[in-house]
């Protein structure tokens, strides 16, 4: 929970040098954590990788909290996380990148969470989060919404249904459909 | 170059791999480096939070 008193450290010109550098710092942290979840010398659980990704959530938002910016949270951390791997993992069959063991996080990354895919969800029998995705403090609340994803699309890479669902959803907009019979029966591809 | 030159089609890889470089700045070959800042540019869109006066 990102709830540091520190009062704002800077103010004009210096608060602007300190936010730039803050975001770089905070750039380069998360591009360190991505070479950690795509070079990794060993295969990808599910344990291992959820003990990963917890570290890296809750290290990302320290290093905005530590600096005096008590602002960012669990659910804005896993947004930025999350579509990195995904992102890496979309290039890596084409060879437009290298990821080792990209099978074995395939199966184990998570669903980057954010109102789209929410919104997809919820038609499929997912109870909703209780805030704002964005706002999510407690990393249990993170994760126990991405485990009620594993049970209910249990067999399949959660990356995997979000391709899916996410394309159902936009197409569902682009038509302006209600929500019908959502399934994911037919095979993912 | 001509504009009435003929190109050999390009393979359903070759297309799928020339869309996506379009998310990375047209870079073929994006780093980890472009997938954080694509990632970030994903997060920016989507952030609750700030109005749109750029208040809090």
């Amino acid at each position: 929970m990102p709830t540091s008193t520190w009062p704002a450290p800077f103010t004009g010109s210096m608060a602007t040098a300190v936010a730039k550098t803050l975001r770089l710092s905070g750039h380069a942290l998360v591009e360190r954590q991505l070479a950690e979840a795509t070079q990794s010398a060993i295969a990808w659980c599910q344990g291992s990788f959820d003990a990963w990704h917890r570290r890296a959530c809750v290290e990302l938002v320290d290093h905005f909290c530590e600096h005096g910016y008590p602002i960012f949270y669990i659910g804005q951390a896993q947004k930025w996380l999350n579509m990195a791997v995904k992102y890496a993992l979309m290039l890596q069959p084409l060879s437009m990148l290298s990821v080792s063991h990209a099978d074995s996080l395939r199966q184990v990354a998570h669903i980057p969470i954010d109102n789209f895919i929410l919104e997809a969800l919820k038609p499929m029998g997912v109870s909703p989060l209780s805030c704002a995705w964005s706002r999510i403090a407690d990393y249990e609340q993170y994760s126990d919404y991405q485990t009620q994803l594993r049970v209910r699309f249990s067999g399949l890479a959660l990356l995997d249904v979000e391709f899916r669902v996410w394309n159902m959803e936009s197409s569902r907009r682009r038509n302006g459909s209600t929500h019908q019979s959502p399934t994911l029966d037919a095979p993912l591809t | 170059m001509s504009s009435n030159q003929q190109y050999p089609a390009p393979t359903v890889e070759e297309h799928t791999r020339f869309m996506l470089s379009f998310l990375f700045g047209g870079e073929m070959y994006p780093t980890l480096k472009d997938c954080v800042r694509r990632a970030n540019l994903d997060l920016a869109r989507t952030v609750h939070g700030i109005n749109g006066d750029g208040s809090r």
